[in-house]
């Protein structure tokens, strides 16, 4: 039987060979396909000098597929929740809690948990370090910034590891701010929806203030230092058709590294501002068209799940054993707020930072270990699985049925076919497909995309 | 004390961050200083606006100091920084 990581996805009349795990990816006719499946279950089939080189690759074994970590705590990174207030009043934003809002880290917490990390980090040989800032608005605690930041490098130097940082943040800040930031954090992920128009009806200030003048200012700035600057731009069904354009006003202005497009993760306040998230397969067909006009500047597209160089078993800090480290005290393995884990019944308390380091419960851990796309059934034939891994653990949640997909699912699979016929250099292909939500539709609704249940469709 | 004086760069100062230091350059001399540890801290503490206490306080976390320490140790380095030119003491901000 063939291996089952490789898939077959039909696109109008040619068919898509795809197995990440042995790098490959082939356009292929459908009695190749069925020659294919046949020679690789055994079959003595005659094959075209080129299939013949397709089956050689794919009789190989592949890469060993991701694994969940197993053994000791060993953190990807170190996560750090300055505070949960945020000086923003974003129309869809589901994340603000008026009880947690007020908190920051204290002085000795930021301390504890980087001098923790750190010393795990030396004991298990590792050359460095990384670092990355959540919200609420990291920067609405600029202190506790400054202090893991200096601490961080101070110890960085103490021990020759290298140390990154990484920051998520709505860019509402001074001049100054914006130029420290340029200069010390290597990866900054701005949220910003596009024009002003767009920014300032859905990102407003906590008063009600337009924002997108200092976003704008921060923007440029950012793009100015040695940090790598992404946009992640939020889309609802109003503005989804306005991709392109909001592609190309960024490119205009600013110099990022990336945009990426997200749709609106509907939640009491996006719906009680009437903003809902865009149909799909419009999405698809935008995030295509707006990918053109990125990569004609030399900006890279990104749709967080459909990343080909992706590999993992999940694609958020979970079951990464990542630390997050929040302004109590506590050490969660995600940096969304507590009553939405325990809203779909999880827990992901992992334990709590204390003076001599963390004390981790380590059936916490193990537990965290395993939300993972190994574990879901939903996932289990979908060529995506090891790019999109199931997406969030929390706001992501499928029956346990191979192919039962949803909004999101269909989203991630429309835009990983476009990637993969990029990446195969066929970019005419893919922006034909990415024109056509009725293709889509028609190729990506089937249960399983193994090559081997090639006879189910 | 170093709480109640208000300091600036000296004309034609400009200064750029490198990985570990903080490179300063005084272009009306052709001079220039590398400022590593708890210089650069200091240095970029202030250029983001903090005042001497609230720079103390940070500081004294970073380099498990007393509080008290810590300011000795600013007015040290600015009374160094006054020495060599980099600084100056000015009227307001």
């Amino acid at each position: 039987m063939p291996d089952e990581n490789i898939f077959l996805i039909r696109l109008s009349s040619r068919y898509l060979v795809y197995a990440p795990l042995h790098n490959l990816a082939a356009l292929v006719d459908w009695a190749a396909a069925c020659r294919l499946r046949d020679y690789l279950d055994g079959e003595k089939v005659a094959l075209t000098p080129q299939l013949t080189e397709l089956a050689a690759i794919l009789s190989a074994p592949g890469d060993p597929a991701p694994s969940p970590k197993n053994g000791d705590f060993a953190p990807d990174f170190l996560g750090l929740l300055p505070t949960r207030a945020c000086n923003f009043a974003c129309r869809y934003c589901n994340f603000l809690d008026a009880e947690t809002a007020g908190r920051s880290m204290s002085p000795a917490l930021v301390r504890d948990s980087i001098e923790w990390y750190f010393d795990l980090l030396q004991r298990r040989g590792q050359a460095s370090a990384r670092i990355d800032f959540f919200g609420g608005e990291a920067f609405c605690a600029p202190e506790t910034l400054d202090l893991a930041v200096i601490l961080a490098e101070k110890r960085a130097t103490e021990t020759g590891l290298k140390v990154q940082f990484e920051a998520a943040t709505n860019g509402a800040f001074s001049e100054e701010r914006a130029r420290w930031a340029a200069d010390h954090i290597h990866t900054i992920v701005l949220s910003f929806d596009g024009p002003p128009e767009i920014q300032d009806r859905q990102r407003p200030y906590a008063g009600g203030q337009p924002s997108s003048a200092v976003v704008s200012r921060s923007a440029t700035l950012l793009a100015g230092g040695m940090a790598e600057l992404n946009f992640r731009s939020c889309v609802t069904l109003q503005t989804v058709e306005r991709l392109p354009e909001i592609a190309e006003w960024f490119c205009q202005n600013f110099r990022p590294n990336g945009v990426c497009f997200e749709p609106v993760l509907p939640g009491e306040a996006s719906i009680a501002s009437g903003l809902e998230p865009p149909d799909p397969w419009a999405f698809a067909t935008q995030f295509g068209r707006a990918a053109r006009v990125l990569e004609r500047y030399g900006v890279e597209p990104v749709y967080i799940t459909a990343e080909l160089s992706a590999r993992r078993v999940s694609f958020c800090p979970v079951a990464r054993d990542v630390a997050i480290v929040a302004p109590d005290g506590s050490i969660n393995a995600c940096y969304l707020l507590e009553k939405d884990w325990k809203l779909q019944g999880m827990d992901l308390r992992l334990g709590r930072m204390t003076p001599s380091g963390a004390d981790l419960d380590w059936s916490a851990v193990e537990s965290a270990r395993r939300l993972n796309v190994t574990e879901k059934a939903a996932c289990q034939r979908c060529f995506c699985r090891w790019h999109c891994a199931g997406g969030c653990h929390v706001h992501h949640r499928l029956p346990p049925a191979p192919g039962s997909y949803d909004r999101l699912c269909h989203q991630t699979r429309a835009i990983t076919v476009r990637n993969i016929l990029r990446a195969l250099g066929r970019d005419e292909l893919a922006a034909e497909w990415a024109d056509s939500p009725t293709a889509m539709q028609e190729s990506l609704l089937s249960r399983s995309d193994r090559l081997s249940d090639l006879e189910e469709r | 004390m170093s709480e109640s004086k208000i300091y600036c760069c000296r004309e034609g100062i400009t200064w750029v961050r490198d990985l570990e230091r903080v490179v300063v350059v005084d272009s009306s001399s052709n001079r220039s200083w590398r400022l590593q540890g708890q210089e650069m801290e200091l240095w970029e503490l202030l250029n983001l606006g903090y005042t001497f206490p609230r720079a103390a306080a940070l500081l004294s976390t970073v380099h498990s100091q007393t509080e008290a320490e810590s300011t000795q140790a600013i007015e040290r380095i600015l009374a160094g920084w006054v020495e060599t030119g980099l600084v100056q003491e000015c009227q307001d901000g």
